[in-house]
């Protein structure tokens, strides 16, 4: 994959660029400087990078360790396998493994033969391979791209196009510029529903562009040159004027059970620079696009300007956009990256590790930016692999993967937890998928209504959570019908199946908590029960109060 | 022991400054910039609660309160002649005419934002959207700032439109929406088959399992669980609940706010106020008069004329109205030019926002707009401008810098450039 970047020339020039980097950062300069100012950066790296998932891996947490023994902290101990199954299930494919998936996971043996990989190494794998990866993914990007309303036209249209997209595994460049340089009708495109979104509003479009896919807070110079930053107004004007020749149209009203059609479409590149600069700026003080920290626009054959930028900001050396991305997925699956917050790369919040940061990076755009590869390399880690529960003195360790951090469910993860540990889907007697479809929709609508958050990029030691919330989980429709000795649930399914207390206890964990009860739990329910005057509804109050709690609420 | 926690960049200015590092020289330029915020707080700090009346869609400023009558741009209506000089509503709003000595009336507010969801945010936070960064709404930093922690009711409320979250307040300011006031709400009953003591039993199963997770994992995210969890369980069972329904509000007083979504908002409104919720906002959409303008909002005004006219009269009589200040006022107004299809374009160029109570001076018109209502000729208001004069009539904490990521952030615009300050006409 390597093999589709260009050249590996400019080696002098290289040179040049790193000494003045190092220089740049020595002096609290920002930005990394892109190699050739003029087009897309030329490939910085070696062209092993990327080519091994097994080594970026062992690679990663090898350098962790060293940090952390600089620093004099220990790793927490191993996660359980009980533990890791939970995590890489919410991780993966956003939900828990059924109380069959998490059983048959904790009692599966390690290797089956030397050669084998480990059994962690090949749940991953089952994982990555699974339908709901893709669906996974899709919801995660939409919420990032174009924030929790997932019901709104342009975003409905999003998450078809990326479900597509991952489940394709399709590059993150090519996604990228996909998304970038859509053109077409809703109809027959639904990667123009990015664009879609934003409703010509280029400002919008350039500061989530920035943001999301280069870590570059741009915004406030909108209207002001940034007060921190170097970015001033004509920055801002010069990212803004890359999308002015972008139309997005409505073209057709909604008619019955056919949503409205929309169209985007982008002019040619007027071939004159003087006339394309009046054709980007308007009535505004005329300026040609400029590349975020690089060099104005200049005339590029036929390319539309949307596909000039998404080449210039997807090459494998733009170092923002490659090591964004690592972030990114770092902040998903550990809940810090090296940059906090995860989409803010400013010069003074500089990554805690770069020279981790910029490796890993190499390798990401090395695998030729396959998210697989980038999943792969953290969850096989060790980082990924330790204890929620810290070791002495590093309780609050934020920078050196100590320990795996507490992080609450999203909202979309707490619907399908919550969906799968109850066995409630809303299809009915007669498993209508229709149904089950519409219900699964209603609560996402619902759950993403009361947890009312916008924030993708939360602290991870936010925990906080609004009182529509909790009432939801208490009394919503769902729990009712998950705790309701007349409905097919989970609860009643145990009841049936399993005769003896301890069997059916061991159901509802795994179902809840994906792990067994301890020792103090089974002395505890078994208390309630045998206290009792109905056992079917301290049965329902035991399943009611494991969805209620911290444990089940959050990844850990 | 080396730092643990991811250097932010507050905490790295505080230590190059104490330090006396190298700072940046874009440091320095922000300096300039924030340090100082040109304006001051000034008001009388009377105001301690708020309703909101939030008209969704963007009102015409033509067919409610700048009417131009007989001009090519005007009103179709006749405007009323009242108490107060300049204050001329059209027909359509005679109770609120009548009312005129309790009403402020701002003829000048202007804005830049001409798309709804741009307009609403702009309205409702005195900041210009930013994708990167979630600014509150007035409901929720009057919550943060006059509400009281420990009560019973959700410091703010919001009767029907979508939730608006809080931002970097966090999501215990957010707005307790109530989709359908007056019908009973979702969730907030226990469920079928579970009372007090059930529920009781319920949680301490949880407590249980709460201090296992604590006592190995630290209590961070449990304490906020319990926190989340204590609030609900709370507004459950606490008999102001009963505040949220108008079943026990009796005849003449629902006869006097007349009928409708809108006037039995008020009536909660009302209620919750008296209660000591620190915000309550109504939501009336269906200002969004692109077409049939003229009957539409005709209709609209006779919808809220009187609800609106009761609710002043009835926080006066009730002694809450010099502590209650009543703010309508919706995204922007609408064009000057009347479409075939008699209905206005947006308009954020010049519209109209009323004020009550709350240690406002009422009585008065604030701005002028020109003979067709096409610009403003005197005192221009911007959102910002507005911000500042509810900062300043409830003495939020203006110097207060929150944290939004690692950037500062001020509840009211402090940008120097900008120069926004409360209007001073507004304060008694």
């Amino acid at each position: 994959m390597f093999g589709r970047n260009r050249g590996h020339g400019l080696m002098f020039l290289l040179a040049l660029v790193s000494l003045f980097s190092v220089l740049a950062i020595a002096l609290g300069m920002t930005a990394p400087v892109l190699a050739d100012k003029s087009t897309e950066a030329a490939p910085d790296f070696p062209p092993d990078a990327g080519q091994d998932w097994k080594k970026a891996s062992q690679w990663l947490g090898d350098q962790i360790e060293i940090k952390r023994k600089e620093a004099k902290l220990s790793p927490a101990k191993p996660c359980t396998d009980a533990e890791f199954c939970r995590r890489a299930y919410l991780d993966i494919i956003g939900t828990l493994p059924t109380r069959q998936e998490a059983r048959e996971f904790i009692a599966r043996p390690a290797k089956t033969d030397r050669k084998a990989p480990t059994k962690r190494e090949a749940l991953i794998e089952e994982l990555l391979a699974r339908p709901e990866y893709a669906e996974n993914w899709a919801r995660v990007w939409q919420r990032i791209l174009t924030g929790p309303n997932a019901d709104y036209n342009g975003a409905v249209l999003l998450q078809t196009h990326l479900r597509k997209s991952f489940a394709q595994n399709a590059p993150w460049d090519e996604l990228t510029t996909e998304l970038l340089t859509a053109t077409g009708r809703s109809d027959g495109n639904a990667a123009i529903g990015f664009m879609m979104y934003f409703d010509n509003n280029n400002a919008n479009v350039a500061g989530i562009v920035s943001k999301v896919f280069m870590g570059q807070q741009i915004q406030c110079a909108q209207c002001h040159n940034h007060p921190y930053e170097k970015w001033t107004m004509d920055d801002f004007a010069g990212m803004q004027h890359f999308f002015a020749l972008t139309r997005s149209r409505r073209i057709q009203e909604p008619k019955k059970g056919i949503p409205e059609i929309w169209d985007v479409t982008e002019s040619a590149v007027p071939k004159n620079l003087e006339a394309l600069k009046q054709a980007v700026s308007g009535e505004n003080k005329p300026l040609l696009p400029k590349y975020l920290g690089g060099a104005e626009y200049a005339l590029d054959g036929d390319a539309k300007l949307r596909q000039s930028f998404a080449k210039w900001m997807t090459a494998p050396g733009n170092k923002w956009y490659r090591e964004m991305a690592v972030n990114r997925y770092m902040q998903l699956l550990l809940g810090v990256g090296f940059v906090t917050p995860v989409d803010d790369f400013n010069s003074l919040s500089k990554p805690t590790f770069p020279e981790i940061l910029d490796r890993m990076g190499k390798e990401f755009a090395g695998s030729g930016f396959d998210l697989k590869f980038l999943i792969r390399t953290i969850c096989n880690s060790e980082l990924y692999t330790l204890s929620s529960v810290p070791a002495r003195k590093t309780k609050e360790d934020r920078v050196y993967f100590s320990h795996a951090l507490i992080r609450r469910l999203m909202p979309e993860q707490m619907v399908f937890a919550l969906m799968t540990a109850t066995d409630v889907d809303g299809s009915g007697d007669r498993h209508d998928a229709r149904k089950a479809e519409a219900y699964k929709r209603e609560l996402l609508r619902h759950f993403n209504y009361a947890y009312s958050d916008d924030e993708t990029a939360r602290d991870v030691d936010d925990y906080s959570g609004s009182i529509p919330q909790a009432l939801l989980i208490m009394n919503g429709a769902l729990m009712a019908t998950a705790t309701d000795g007349k409905a097919k649930n989970t609860v009643q399914q145990v009841l049936k199946e399993k005769g003896e207390f301890n069997a059916r206890l061991e159901e509802l964990y795994l179902a809840t908590l994906s792990r067994f009860p301890t020792e103090n739990e089974s002395a505890r329910c078994k208390d309630l029960i045998q206290k009792s005057d109905n056992e079917v509804q301290a049965w329902e109050d035991i399943f009611w109060a494991l969805l209620n709690c911290t444990e089940f609420s959050t990844n850990h | 022991m080396s730092k643990l926690v991811n250097v932010s960049r507050r905490d790295f200015l505080r230590t190059s400054a104490a330090g006396g590092l190298v700072i940046t020289s874009s440091f320095l330029g922000a300096n300039t910039l924030l340090a100082e915020p040109s304006a001051k707080a000034t008001g009388t700090k009377k105001c301690k609660q708020v309703i909101l009346l939030w008209m969704e869609g963007g009102p015409s400023q033509f067919e409610t309160f700048d009417p131009k009558p007989g001009k090519k741009t005007g009103a179709p209506y006749k405007a009323l002649e009242t108490e107060v000089p300049g204050f001329t509503p059209c027909e359509t709003f005679p109770k609120i005419a009548a009312a005129a000595k309790d009403i402020c009336l701002i003829k000048s507010m202007t804005s830049k934002e001409g798309n709804h969801s741009r307009g609403a945010y702009y309205m409702h936070t005195g900041y210009i959207p930013n994708p990167t960064l979630k600014h509150p709404s007035l409901g929720s930093i009057v919550g943060h700032q006059l509400g009281k922690p420990d009560f019973d009711l959700p410091n703010f409320v919001k009767l029907r439109g979508a939730p608006f979250p809080a931002g970097y307040l966090g999501v215990e300011n957010n707005p307790f929406v109530i989709a359908n006031p007056g019908a009973r709400i979702e969730n907030l009953d226990y469920a079928k088959g579970v009372d007090k003591a059930r529920m009781e039993k319920r949680m301490k199963l949880v407590e249980e399992m709460e201090k296992d997770f604590a006592k190995s994992r630290g209590s961070d995210a449990t304490d906020a669980h319990k926190a989340m969890y204590d609030k609900a369980r709370k507004l459950m069972d606490s008999p102001l609940k009963a505040k949220f329904y108008i079943d026990d509000e009796p005849q003449e007083v629902r006869d006097a706010y007349g009928k409708g979504k809108f006037a039995e908002s008020c009536i909660i409104a009302r209620r919750l106020i008296e209660a000591g919720v620190a915000c309550v906002e109504v939501v009336q959409g269906g200002w969004d008069t692109h077409d049939d303008g003229f009957v539409r909002c005709k209709q609209l005004a006779s919808e809220i004329d009187q609800p609106w006219a009761a609710l002043l009269a009835d926080l006066k009589k009730r002694g809450l109205l010099d502590t209650t200040l009543v703010v309508w006022m919706g995204e922007f107004g609408r064009t000057p030019q009347v479409t075939d299809t008699e209905g206005r374009g947006h308009w954020p160029g010049n519209f109209c926002v009323a004020m009550s109570g709350g240690g406002v001076k009422t009585g008065q018109v604030i701005g002028e707009t020109d003979e067709m209502g096409e610009k403003i000729v005197k005192d221009p208001v911007r959102p910002q401008d507005l911000y500042w004069t509810f900062a300043s009539l409830m003495g939020w904490d203006t110097t207060r810098e929150f944290e939004a990521g690692p950037r500062p952030v001020w509840l009211v615009d402090i940008d120097k450039k900008l120069d926004a300050k409360p209007v001073e006409k507004v304060m008694k």
